[in-house]
């Protein structure tokens, strides 16, 4: 085999099995790091904690109205942290979707590269519409 | 050459790849490719105008088209020659190619450029009909095709045009030259496989121009024979382009924008979400994520092992609090700043992922808040933040400042009380930074409070890693001050520091040398820069810094110390009369000191002047300091005159007769600080020479302490620091043997030297281990009449030039002189009678004379030698 014909079977290889691998490893980077730039599965799992550990504490004895004080608000605390912390999951997924939709594109349109460029040779050729 | 090599470069795979991708097409592929995206971009304006029919739609199309074919055509190859034909995998890896090299070709494992340059050298051999390529030519074409290679010749302080000048008319002069012509080949041979090796070393599979650079460095004749002249050795070399390749792979990592460590920089919008508030320590605090996020490629060199025990100590379960322990300037701060972003990256321990590490400003807070109660309310509430926010690891400096009842500010409030309370609580992490000193002193002093820290103590970096940190550091120099910094300045750098500043520990001092450096050269005003733009960084200015800082002169000598070295003894000479034997060993001490052959532990010079009193002991010792050391001293810009006097430090030993006399020699802290009378001049002016007289009347508890200082060069004083006398001269004088020294002399014998050595010995005078430490034990001769005259003639010289200030003539006659010496002829006095008479007889009477203006401006005078009358202008004739 000459160094053309080599050139030719480095460039098949490295085409659709060694690029589609790289971009593949990029995916998965980037998949990771919307999970982790979100933090979504931490948000969730403390999802109705206080909103940053802001808490008030019971008060001693027995005074009804002080107690459904501290209670209503700890309360808003924590619904006010789910709030917060739901936009922020939201965002997550809507940021993993959009990576998860981009990436398996991506990998898509290489694979169809060649096809791609026949395409546009063939429009160069005869024109639009064909 | 014992070792087998297959070496074919035709027909091999990185030679045909490199004539590929050198085919501008693919060489450009990139640029291309950017303009036809451009070109695509402006042409989607003609599908617009093909809408309003401006266009030919059918036009538009095809244009698209086109462009966007080119555009993805050329990113295709831009893809493939950057990612795979520049990266082209070898058959095997190198290691086993080395291993059997009869088996592998060696030229299938070069890098594209390095068979272009390797193909191009075989090309000149050829059309210079020489039997074979050369190292020095292939040094040549390396050194005109590869910029890396270039950059290496500049990093190691030399100019490529003069190197490559200086090639090439060894390479024509070479080719003339029969009996050359067998060895070339060789050499290539030789440099080619020491590239192999290098490149298998460094764990790589390909011989890239790197490792071709330094295959040369070791090979290589002519190469040899410049690094020698530059005083480079083949390990600089290596450490170069070892830095050279590490800073690359650093930057090609940094591009990688799709690598996880690279996207774990950008951190977590959510993560903080999680945990709490912390107003009031955000106040008085410095959140090292935001420095460690500004700064996130400097990476951290040493150390790791101390990070990694800080985590182990952090996550624990209880008592999670860590204590960093080191002497100032070791990188204790290093290692903080490793942790936080090791917690930012999420690239250490799980537990500890996402944390931020915050280091208090006490005294900040102490300063702002006024009021002891005021200041314990905000500390709690500071510490109670800290507990509950959950993802904040608190750092103190000099938390040994504010333990117990001695920190200003906060006298009465007791720190250690308090923390004490938070420390014990699971979910609070805590490291404190201080010094071993720091920690003896005061932390040993509340063992409960200490018994809650985990301790982890910080060595001194290593040489190779001091030159790594100094490595890092250079990028940022060079650019805020517009220089360049060679390697040599920066191995100078840690050469010199090691020395000179014993006391202080790596990396501090060699960060803080380069860093004045590159200040003092930016500011220096450089005529010889031409056409160059940047000034270098060489070792000589280095060598200048450290010289003002230490006072010391230190780098190669000048041309001012080596005349004054070469002649010490003349020199030395025009004020002492006779002791040539005294005066010619301190000479052949220093030159053997200064031209770096004397041991660099020891003193320069250490003497013992045993004679009588008056004939020249501690004078010679005066004209040393005068000569040397104040010349030397004033070749970094102090006046030489007046330099004599503060080059000497002189003790009196009579004075040091008892045990405690030991503190004020070399300090204490007990019960007040003392500086040391020997100890702190020394430390403070190391260059210098230290004359102890009468040593024999020192306490023999002192005397042993001088052992350590003549041996090892070195004492550590009451405040625990090293005083290092490496750069000094120690001239001990003593009268011991006095009278034997006499009566060989009267007897009219040679002084027998050994004979009273023993007598002083068996007399209990000095012991032998002592009088053994000295470099040489020199006796001073009594004096003649004629050594007198001599002496006469130098004190009445020194008369003449006091009178000539005057603008008063003195003469000196003979008949002056041999009165004076007739009159202070007293061999057990020495000189000083002379001094005496001199006083009493020439110097009042002239002082009474210019007092009552008997003599004036423009006269001539003369002294009468029978009544020491002054007479004017007329010669005096005895009668």
């Amino acid at each position: 085999m000459n160094s053309k014909e080599n050139l030719l079977v480095m460039w098949l290889v490295w085409h659709f099995y060694y690029m589609p691998k790289f971009l593949f490893s990029i995916w998965k980077n980037y998949l990771y790091f919307s999970l982790d730039f979100f933090s979504a599965p931490l948000l969730l799992a403390t999802l109705f904690s206080p909103w940053r550990k802001y808490r008030w504490t019971y008060p001693r004895g027995f005074s009804i109205g002080e107690y459904f004080n501290t209670f209503v608000s700890n309360v808003f605390s924590r619904l006010i942290g789910a709030l917060c912390r739901l936009v922020l999951v939201v965002l997550g997924l809507a940021g993993q979707f959009l990576v998860l939709m981009l990436g398996a594109l991506a990998l898509v349109l290489w694979f169809a590269l060649p096809l791609i460029w026949i395409a546009l040779l063939i429009i160069l050729i005869y024109g639009y519409p064909i | 050459m014992d070792t087998p090599f297959n070496f074919n470069i035709k027909n091999t795979l990185p030679l045909a790849l490199h004539k590929q991708w050198s085919f501008p097409l693919f060489k450009y592929a990139g640029l291309i490719s950017q303009l036809f995206l451009y070109l695509f971009t402006a042409s989607l304006a003609l599908g617009i105008l093909s809408i309003f029919g401006l266009v030919r739609e059918d036009t538009a199309v095809r244009v698209c088209a086109f462009l966007l074919l080119g555009c993805l055509v050329f990113f295709e190859i831009f893809l493939f020659v950057r990612l795979k034909i520049t990266k082209a995998e070898t058959p095997v890896p190198l290691a086993r190619a080395l291993a059997n090299p009869k088996k592998y070709n060696l030229a299938e494992f070069l890098t594209l450029p390095v068979a272009g340059i390797i193909e191009k050298t075989i090309k000149k051999s050829n059309k210079k009909k020489t039997p074979g390529p050369s190292s020095g030519l292939l040094l040549y074409t390396l050194l005109l095709e590869s910029k890396e290679c270039q950059v290496l010749i500049f990093r190691l302080g030399l100019d490529v045009k003069k190197l490559q000048a200086e090639l090439k008319n060894y390479l024509e002069k070479q080719q003339y030259d029969e009996e050359f012509n067998i060895s070339i080949s060789d050499d290539f041979k030789k440099a080619v496989l020491a590239a192999a090796n290098a490149a298998a070393v460094w764990q790589g599979d390909h011989i890239g121009e790197r490792e071709l650079f330094l295959g040369l460095a070791a090979h290589d004749e002519f190469f040899k024979k410049v690094l020698s002249d530059h005083d480079l050795k083949l390990q600089d070399v290596e450490n170069l382009t070892a830095w050279q390749g590490a800073l690359e792979k650093k930057i090609a990592k940094n591009n990688e924008v799709w690598s996880r460590e690279n996207l774990a920089t950008l951190g977590s919008l959510g993560r903080d979400f999680a945990s709490g508030f912390t107003v009031t320590l955000d106040a008085f605090s410095v959140d090292w994520r935001k420095v460690v996020s500004r700064d996130i490629f400097q990476e951290i060199v040493g150390h790791t092992k101390e990070v990694e025990e800080v985590e182990m100590a952090l996550i624990e379960s209880h008592d999670g609090n860590a204590l960093i322990v080191g002497e100032h300037g070791v990188g204790r701060k290093s290692i903080v700043h490793a942790l936080a972003r090791r917690c930012w990256l999420g690239t250490g321990v799980a537990e500890l992922k996402g944390k931020r590490v915050v280091e208090l400003n006490m005294v900040a807070l102490v300063s702002q808040i006024q009021g002891q109660e005021a200041l314990e309310q905000t500390l709690d509430q500071i510490l109670k933040e800290v507990l509950a926010a959950g993802n904040v690891i608190l750092v103190v400096d000099q938390i040994d400042q504010f333990i117990g009842q001695q920190a200003p500010g906060i006298a009465q409030t007791n720190v250690s009380a308090m923390l004490g309370k938070y420390l014990a609580m699971p979910g609070f992490h805590f490291v404190g930074v201080t010094s071993f000193e720091d920690l003896h002193r005061h932390l040993e002093q509340n063992p409960s409070f200490l018994e809650m820290f985990k301790k982890i103590e910080v060595e001194e970096v290593s040489e190779f890693e001091t030159i790594i940190i100094l490595q890092n550091l250079v990028p940022a120099l060079e650019k805020k001050h517009h220089i360049l910094i060679t390697y040599p300045a920066i191995r100078e750098i840690i050469n010199l520091t090691a020395r000179y500043f014993p006391s202080t520990p790596f990396p501090k001092k060699a960060i803080d040398v380069l860093e004045e450096s590159a200040v003092h050269l930016a500011n220096l005003k450089d005529f010889s820069l031409g056409n160059r733009q940047l000034k270098l960084l060489a070792p000589t200015h280095v060598a200048k810094i450290i010289s003002e800082k230490t006072k010391i002169p230190v780098g190669k000598m000048e041309f001012k110390e080596k005349s004054v070295l070469l002649d010490l003894e003349n020199l030395i000479h025009q004020r002492i009369v006779n002791q040539e034997e005294a005066v010619k060993e301190i000479a052949i001490a220093l030159r053997r000191s200064r031209s770096g052959l004397g041991s660099k532990k020891r003193p320069m010079g250490v003497f013992l002047f045993l004679g009588p009193t008056g004939v020249g002991k501690t004078e010679t010792a005066k004209a040393l300091a005068q000569i040397y050391f104040g010349q030397m001293a004033g070749h970094i810009d102090q006046k030489p005159q007046d330099q004599g006097a503060e080059k000497m430090i002189r003790l009196d030993m009579s004075e040091f007769q008892s045990v405690p006399d030991i503190v004020r020699l070399i300090g204490g802290v007990v019960p007040v600080e003392e500086q040391g009378l020997l100890t702190t001049p020394v430390r403070e002016n190391p260059f210098s020479l230290v004359l102890l007289d009468e040593i024999e009347k020192a306490h023999p508890n002192i005397l042993n302490l001088f052992l350590q200082v003549f041996d090892e060069g070195s004492i550590t004083d009451g405040q625990g620091r090293k005083v290092v006398f490496t750069d000094t001269i120690i001239i001990c004088t003593s009268n011991a043997g006095a009278e034997l020294i006499f009566s060989q002399t009267e007897a009219g014998k040679t002084i027998e030297k050994d004979v009273i050595l023993d007598t002083l010995f068996s007399q209990g005078v000095f012991k032998p281990e002592f009088v053994n430490r000295f470099d040489a034990t020199v006796f001073f001769h009594p004096l003649t009449k004629d050594n007198l005259i001599d002496i006469a003639k130098l004190h009445l010289l020194g008369l003449q030039k006091n009178l000539k200030e005057k603008e008063i003539d003195f003469t000196i006659t003979d008949t002056l002189k041999e009165k004076l010496v007739e009159l202070s002829y007293r061999p057990e006095f020495g000189a000083r009678q002379m001094r005496r008479v001199i006083q009493d007889k020439l110097e009042s009477v002239i002082a009474e004379a210019l007092l009552a203006g008997t003599i004036t401006k423009g006269d001539v005078i003369e002294i009468h030698p029978d009544d020491f009358s002054i007479v004017k202008n007329q010669p005096v004739t005895p009668e």
